[in-house]
């Protein structure tokens, strides 16, 4: 039987829990055939053999970012009403596994999150309230986040297996492309505001001079990046230790 | 004299627990609408304490030190839902703002996000025994969405326990660091440091997002902007 | 075109390979030979749709790719070739296109009869004999999942799949 409105519907609200099973050797697969469940339910609706052998061979190691799986459930849910073989289902499983990890990883986790983020934080600093600042994030965000849900449902229940020619064209993709110079830009001003709050809170020592120094750092911070990342760490964590010592000498440092 | 001015009621502090059970599951579990993410969740804890304001400032220094590590597929990462809330309490614990209650918070913050880190690898490893036999789940579909809901549970219970566990500890560690005497050159050291290692974070955090290195070049462009426009004022 | 990378992985284009590979050596086109995506337009479509903007793929049969491997390796792009089988780089291998060229084993995941040498490779006795012939015909066989991780050369892998 072909799914119904409130299937689908379903199937989409569960998608927002894909990887609450995640697990190191099927990956985000127990999760994807969660949400796919009420789908397979209705299309294999008296016939038990079949929804347990569908059922199991999406329970198989499948791998996608979690916004993006909405898509794969839906194409999966097209194939199966399609009644597309087990050897078609899973070579489409396998085909889908690898564009849809990479293009919600370079769109969503390395472009969208940071810029949207950085919003915020550019914001606050700015003066607007703590609250607004970080709602205003959280809109700005979720619209994307929640329009990839969407879109990725509908192309694929609505493409199954020909998802790869829209995917090559994932407008989002199109539009965070764009994003980085914006997010490099809002980088360096949120960075340089929030220092600003650091020497207010620590009642106006230090300088801008600090800032332009500390800006130094940062440069050879981008060509080792991991090392300055701990760098920031380590530095940090000196800093009490400094401060005990100060302490114990007790000179009023 | 009281480390701090807020009476920790086990109303408030079973409260905090809850909300950071269910910061805990935004992170990776569901619905990952980022309240998860520091810059939400230290502000939350900030502001339920009396700070917001305080709370974001921790939050937007985790979210920069934690910039270098997105969340991709098999990767660990720190936890910042927990970890933000209780650093945002922590700071608007204090009832003082000093560089010295803010690098603590901080720390406290990102030392409780790696504790997330490595609670949520180890719940993931239970996944793998609850969710482990394929075929046994798909003879009764039914097994399948209970176990795959009782994953999520016992990440709620991870946050909630992680929060509340880590609560009081953390607001004490930050007030103490807070009654330290610090003077003139420990304020000057402390804010030279929290500078650089934001630069140094920046840097790191920079090349993860962006392309190549014209990126630099517009990081630089805004950090000026922003400096020229605000030279000279306090 | 300028061939930096020969690589078997069963998941062919994916993260690993774009971002890990691809971007760190600047890769812009990827040759995938495999018999049945040569003809499957909706799997050379899903494939692709991972790629980066600017980069390309294309999908040869083995004969293809016969053919029209050496005329590429003139081009001045930087490309990889990618299969998903050990046998298929064994077909180009005896064809004389290895000779001198590195060859990257990346991800042959546990299966039926398949021993783990590795997290990331398995090998059947038929793909450790694959592997053998590739380096016989001047291949340098080695296992790498991540150009960060480390090269562990045939003779090691083979001891590990025993």
């Amino acid at each position: 039987m072909k799914p119904g409105r409130m299937d689908l519907i379903r199937a989409w609200l569960r998608t927002f829990s894909v990887q609450g099973s995640w697990n190191y050797r099927t990956l985000v697969a127990p999760g994807v055939a969660y949400a796919l469940l009420p789908l397979l339910r209705r299309i294999h609706e008296g016939d038990p053999d079949r929804l347990e052998s569908s059922v199991l061979r999406h329970l198989d190691s499948f791998n996608t970012h979690p916004y993006l799986a909405s898509l794969a459930v839906g194409a999966l849910a097209r194939l199966e009403h399609e009644g597309a073989s087990e050897d078609e289902i899973s070579r489409f499983r396998m085909a889908l596994r690898g564009p849809l990890g990479t293009l919600g990883d370079r769109t969503v986790w390395a472009e969208w999150r940071p810029f949207c983020l950085l919003i915020g934080i550019t914001l606050f600093g700015l003066g607007l309230g703590a609250l607004w600042s970080a709602g205003a994030f959280l809109v700005t965000y979720n619209a994307g986040h929640l329009w990839i849900r969407v879109w990725g449902f509908r192309c694929g229940w609505r493409e199954g297996r020909d998802i790869g020619k829209t995917l090559r064209e994932f407008p989002f993709e199109r539009f965070t492309d764009r994003l980085w110079p914006v997010t490099m830009f809002l980088l360096g001003a949120a960075t340089v505001l929030l220092g600003r709050e650091v020497l207010t809170t620590s009642g106006g020592t230090g300088s801008w001079t600090l800032l332009l120094v500390a800006g130094l750092v940062a440069i050879p911070a981008f060509r080792w990046p991991n090392r300055f990342g701990r760098l920031a760490v380590g530095l940090l964590l000196a800093v009490p230790v400094i401060w005990i010592v100060l302490a114990i000498a007790g000179q009023g440092w | 004299m009281p480390l701090t001015d807020i009476a920790l009621t086990p109303a408030l502090w079973a409260l905090l627990a809850g909300i950071g059970g269910l910061l805990a599951v935004d992170g990776v579990s569901m619905p990952q609408v980022m309240v998860s993410r520091p810059i939400v969740s230290a502000t939350i804890g900030g502001a339920i304490l009396g700070d917001a304001a305080g709370g974001m400032l921790v939050g937007a220094l985790l979210e920069l030190l934690t910039m270098r590590h997105p969340p991709y597929g098999a990767a660990k990462y720190p936890d910042t839902g927990p970890a933000g809330l209780i650093a945002g309490c922590a700071y608007a614990a204090s009832g003082s703002a000093s560089i010295a209650i803010l690098v603590s918070a901080v720390l406290v913050g990102w030392v409780i996000g790696w504790m997330g880190a490595y609670t949520g690898y180890a719940r993931r490893l239970v996944n793998g025994r609850l969710i482990g036999r394929p075929e046994w789940l798909a003879a009764r579909p039914r097994r399948l969405e209970r176990r795959h809901r009782t994953t999520i549970e016992i990440d709620v219970l991870r946050g909630v326990v992680l929060t509340g566990g880590m609560l009081v500890p953390a607001v004490l560690v930050v007030s103490i660091v807070g009654v330290l005497p610090v003077g003139p050159v420990g304020t000057a050291v402390g804010s030279a440091a929290v500078v650089t290692a934001l630069a140094a974070s920046i840097g790191s955090g920079a090349r993860t997002t962006a392309p190549d290195a014209r990126a630099w070049a517009m990081v630089l462009l805004g950090a000026l902007l922003v400096l020229a426009a605000l030279w000279g004022r306090p | 075109m300028a061939l930096d990378l020969f690589r078997i992985d069963e998941r062919l284009l994916h993260g690993q390979v774009i971002v890990g590979w691809g971007m760190r050596l600047g890769l812009e086109r990827y040759v995938v030979v495999d018999d049945a995506l040569a003809t499957s337009e909706w799997e050379q479509d899903l494939y692709s749709a991972g790629l980066p903007p600017g980069v390309s793929a294309d999908f040869f049969s083995v004969a293809e790719a016969l053919e029209r491997l050496p005329e590429l390796m003139e081009l001045p792009e930087r490309g990889a070739v990618m299969t998903r089988s050990t046998s298929v780089m064994r077909s180009l291998a005896t064809a004389g296109l290895l000779d001198g060229r590195k060859v990257n084993v990346g991800g042959l995941h546990e299966g039926p009869d398949r021993r783990m040498a590795l997290r990331y490779v398995s090998l059947r006795p038929d793909e450790a004999d694959d592997l053998r012939a590739i380096q016989a015909a001047g291949g340098r066989v080695s296992a790498r999942d991540l150009p960060t991780a480390r090269e562990v050369e045939l003779e090691e892998l083979l001891r590990a799949a025993d």
